[in-house]
């Protein structure tokens, strides 16, 4: 079976998944762009019984998330600051995984059916989305769990507007 | 003056910067994707006495380059594991996670001043925006001479592997 290998910069911290993700998320969300210190997460999602520890104790953070009210639990590695993924308290089956941390970037294979950018309506200026992927403005979901329709450009669209000075 | 703050998750870090960045660096590399959990690094670099770190005392990873063998410190939060800033063996200037800025939209990542570099190995589905500088690897060589960069007239999707 395939697996999915993620660890931190410094080693001391390692999970794999076992089976591919569900879906990838793409999220612009202001809370995504400091997790990262980029302009947006890439957030593969797997179900939490195919995702667990290999080696290493990771210290969690525990965040409100502004939108939902839930807990987001972040779990990053104490040596070296790395994030590897996070838990919610609204999706209680799934493990959203930190993109960068694969071993093998091939993870992201065949993924493109399952690809989504989230929040667009935060999304730094001059951020550019590619043509042909859903996008939504800001969550995929209202917080009832309604879904909402998304945007699809046929173009690389470049994202003008940003989140308003404080 | 620019006074431009920024902080980590939890708020137990600040800092703030008084200048524009002399360079904006959005780096694809192994090393980035890892240290950021996503597909680059936005990252401003600023002169030293420009940047001031306002609140809280940040923990230090000290990380060898595999690339250029040179050490690179990871300045974060142990609280909320936040990576601010990067310091640097073979310079002194300031390497900040751009997207730890309050308003990350305050100066501009997609214009002259910027440059992708390390597209070698960027991520499919990723877009580099026109205009900017791109560079397969650094844009210099290890023995210091420039390497010409390419300038892209469209938005430019990076292909699947």
């Amino acid at each position: 079976m395939r697996a999915y290998n993620v660890g931190c910069l410094c080693g001391n911290l390692r999970y794999k998944a076992t089976a591919p993700p569900l879906r990838v998320n793409y999220c612009h969300c202001r809370f995504c762009q400091r997790i990262t210190g980029s302009s947006h997460l890439v957030e593969p999602v797997f179900e939490k019984a195919d995702f667990g520890r290999t080696s290493g104790s990771a210290s969690v953070y525990k965040h409100r998330s502004a939108g939902s009210g839930k807990l987001i639990d972040i779990h990053f590695c104490a040596t070296c600051g790395t994030k590897l993924f996070m838990t919610f308290e609204r999706f209680p089956e799934v493990v959203g995984v930190f993109g960068g941390t694969f071993d093998d970037a091939a993870w992201a294979e065949g993924t493109q059916g399952v690809t989504r950018h989230l929040f667009l309506r935060e999304a730094q200026p001059g951020t550019v989305i590619p043509a042909g992927v859903p996008c939504f403005e800001q969550h995929a979901i209202t917080n009832d769990g309604e879904p909402l329709d998304p945007k699809v450009y046929s173009e690389p669209h470049v994202v003008g507007t940003g989140p308003p000075a404080p | 003056m620019v006074n431009q703050q920024g902080g980590c998750l939890c708020g137990k870090l600040r800092y703030a910067v008084h200048a524009q960045p002399v360079r904006v660096w959005v780096c694809h590399c192994r090393f980035c994707q890892r240290a950021t959990g996503s597909a680059y690094l936005i990252d401003p670099h600023f002169e030293q006495g420009d940047f001031e770190l306002l609140a809280g005392a940040p923990t230090t990873y000290a990380h060898r380059s595999a690339g250029s063998g040179r050490m690179l410190n990871i300045h974060f939060c142990d609280a909320c594991g936040t990576k601010l800033y990067l310091t640097f063996e073979h310079h002194s200037r300031i390497g900040v996670f751009g997207g730890t800025f309050d308003a990350p939209g305050w100066f501009d990542a997609s214009g002259e001043n910027t440059a992708h570099i390390f597209l070698s190995s960027a991520r499919p589905g990723i877009v580099v925006p026109a205009g900017v500088e791109c560079f397969e690897e650094r844009p210099v060589t290890p023995e210091g001479v420039p390497v010409p960069p390419s300038v892209h007239d469209k938005p430019y999707a990076i292909a699947p592997d």
